[in-house]
C-alpha cells in the first residue's frame, strides 16, 4: 500500500511509482513513457523539496503525470526518444533470447516447476487443467506459472542490460 | 477478449487501448496510482495477455488491438520478447529431449543390459513378482542340482559296486538236475543212476505227471532210502507244466537206493501216483 504523503525514500517504492507512470503514458500512446515518467518524477521531487505533498505522493504524482501529458501533447519533441534508442532496445531477435534464457538458471529451476512450464508452454495445457491434474487450485498454478516466468522475464532483462543492448534504464518489471 | 464489465475485462481494454469513458479511465488510473495492490492486477493482466498472444490463444478481435496498440511500447515489446523467447525455449527443450530420445542409438549392452531396461520399464509390482519368480526357480533349480548329485552319487556307488562284482569270479551254486520217470531211473546223463557232482550243493527232481493228476491243485513228496528211511518230505509242492519239480540239498542225498512217492493232494482224498526209484553215485 501506499503511504500517506511520504518522500520517494525507498527504490521500490520509486521503481513502482515510475511503473505506474509508464503505464499512464503507454495507455496515452506517448513514444517515450519512460522519458515522460522520469520527467514527472523529477518534477515531483522538485515540488517536494519546495514544499510538503498536499496529499499522498502517489496521488499527487498522478495529478502531475496529467500535466506532463497535456506538455507531450503540445509538443512531443520535448520529449521524444532518438529512434536510435528505440531500435537498440527491440532489436534482439527472440532465438538471442531464447539462448539467454538457456544461459540463466533455468537448470536450477525445481524439476516439478520445469515440468510444469513445459506442459504449460509446449503442451498448450490450461492452467484449470494442470491444476486438476497436479491437485493444486487454478489461481495457486496461475500464480506459480506467474512467479517463475516473471523470474526468467526479469533474468533475460537484466542480461540484456548488462550485455550493453539497453541504452537506457527502463528497470526490472515489477510485480 | 470479452471485456465485459469484469475487473479483469476492463484492464484488459484499457492495456489494449480500448476506448473507455474518460470518468472510467481516469478512475482506473487514479485506483492503480494510489492501491498497489489494484496495480498488481494490472501487471498481472499484462502479463497474461501477453502470454495468450505468445501461446496463440488471444481472440482474434483482441489480437489486431494487441499487435497496434499494445505492442507500441518498447517496454511491452521487450516483455513480448522475453516470454516468446522463455516458450521456444521449453519447446526447443521438449523438442530435443524428445528428439534425444528417438534418435537415440540402439545400444547392444548385452543380455544383462537388456534385462536390466527392460525390469527397469516394469511396473514396481510386476517387478517384485518377477523377482519373487526368479528367486523360486533359482531355489528349485538348486534343489534339483542337489537331488542330481546325491542320486549321481548313488549311482556311482551302485556303478562301483557292480563293477567289483563282475571283477570277481561268479560262484553260483551247483546244482544237479535229474528228469527222473517212473519205475526206471533217468538222469541227465541217461540210466538209474544219478551221478551227484561232487562239488553240487543242491539236487533238482523233475518228475513227469501222468495225464490223470495233471490238474491237482498241489502234491505231497515223500523221499526214502531203499529201506523205507525216510531222508526228504514236502508238502504242498505246485506242478508247472505237469512237472513237478523238488529241490533238496544235495548233502541229503548219500550213496545208495532211494524211492520218491508222489500224491496227488487236495481233492476229496489223497491220491497215491507212481513211485521214481534211482540210485546215487558219488
Amino acid at each position: 500500500m501506499s503511504e500517506a504523503g511520504g518522500e520517494l525514500g525507498s527504490s521500490e517504492r520509486y521503481a513502482a511509482l515510475r511503473l505506474k507512470l509508464v503505464f499512464y503514458f503507454e495507455r496515452r500512446s506517448c513514444n517515450c513513457p519512460e522519458d515522460l515518467a522520469d520527467e514527472c518524477l523529477y518534477r515531483v521531487f522538485v515540488y517536494q523539496k519546495k514544499q510538503e505533498l498536499p496529499t499522498t505522493l502517489e496521488r499527487f504524482t498522478f495529478g502531475f503525470a496529467l500535466n506532463v501529458y497535456r506538455e507531450w501533447l503540445r509538443d512531443s519533441s520535448r520529449f521524444a526518444q532518438s529512434a536510435d534508442d528505440v531500435a537498440d532496445r527491440v532489436s534482439t531477435p527472440a532465438g538471442d533470447l531464447s539462448r539467454m534464457v538457456a544461459e540463466i538458471s533455468v537448470n536450477q529451476m525445481d524439476p516439478l516447476d520445469r515440468e510444469l512450464m513445459e506442459q504449460y508452454y509446449v503442451d498448450g495445457r490450461s492452467a484449470d487443467s494442470l491444476a486438476a491434474e497436479w491437485g493444486l487450485s487454478s489461481e495457486g498454478i496461475r500464480s506459480r506459472i506467474f512467479r517463475k516466468r516473471r523470474l526468467l522475464m526479469n533474468a533475460i532483462l537484466a542480461q540484456k542490460k548488462a550485455a550493453g543492448e539497453t541504452n537506457q534504464a527502463s528497470g526490472s518489471i515489477h510485480g | 477478449m470479452n471485456a465485459g464489465q469484469s475487473e479483469e475485462g476492463r484492464l484488459i481494454r484499457y492495456l489494449l487501448g480500448e476506448a473507455l469513458p474518460e470518468a472510467e479511465q481516469s478512475a482506473l488510473e487514479e485506483r492503480y496510482f494510489t492501491d498497489d495492490l489494484y496495480f498488481d492486477k494490472l501487471i498481472a493482466a499484462e502479463d497474461d495477455l501477453i502470454d495468450r498472444h505468445v501461446r496463440g490463444t488471444l481472440p482474434e478481435r483482441d489480437r489486431a488491438g494487441f499487435e497496434t496498440a499494445f505492442l507500441a511500447s518498447v517496454r511491452r515489446r521487450e516483455k513480448w520478447e522475453a516470454q516468446r523467447a522463455i516458450a521456444a525455449f521449453f519447446r526447443a527443450r521438449v523438442k530435443t529431449k524428445v528428439e534425444a530420445e528417438t534418435q537415440k542409438p540402439v545400444r547392444h549392452d548385452g543380455f544383462g543390459a537388456a534385462c536390466g531396461h527392460f525390469l527397469r520399464s516394469l511396473f514396481p509390482g510386476t517387478r517384485f513378482l518377477l523377482a519373487a519368480a526368479a528367486l523360486f526357480l533359482i531355489a528349485g533349480a538348486a534343489a534339483l542340482t542337489r537331488e542330481y548329485f546325491v542320486v549321481r552319487g548313488q549311482a556311482a556307488a551302485l556303478q562301483s559296486r557292480v563293477v567289483s562284482l563282475e571283477d570277481k569270479p561268479v560262484r553260483l551254486p551247483a546244482v544237479s538236475t535229474f528228469f527222473l520217470q517212473t519205475a526206471r531211473l533217468k538222469s541227465d546223463s541217461g540210466g538209474s543212476v544219478l551221478a551227484i557232482s561232487p562239488d553240487a550243493r543242491w539236487v533238482v527232481l523233475r518228475c513227469p505227471l501222468p495225464a490223470s493228476a495233471a490238474n491237482a491243485p498241489w502234491f505231497a513228496t515223500q523221499l526214502t532210502t531203499a529201506d523205507g528211511e525216510e531222508i526228504w518230505k514236502q508238502n504242498r509242492l505246485t506242478a508247472n507244466e505237469s512237472i513237478v519239480e523238488i529241490g533238496l540239498p544235495a548233502s541229503a542225498l548219500k550213496h545208495g537206493d532211494y524211492v520218491l512217492s508222489l500224491t496227488a493232494e487236495g481233492g476229496t482224498r489223497p491220491i497215491p501216483l507212481p513211485s521214481y526209484q534211482f540210485r546215487i553215485d558219488r
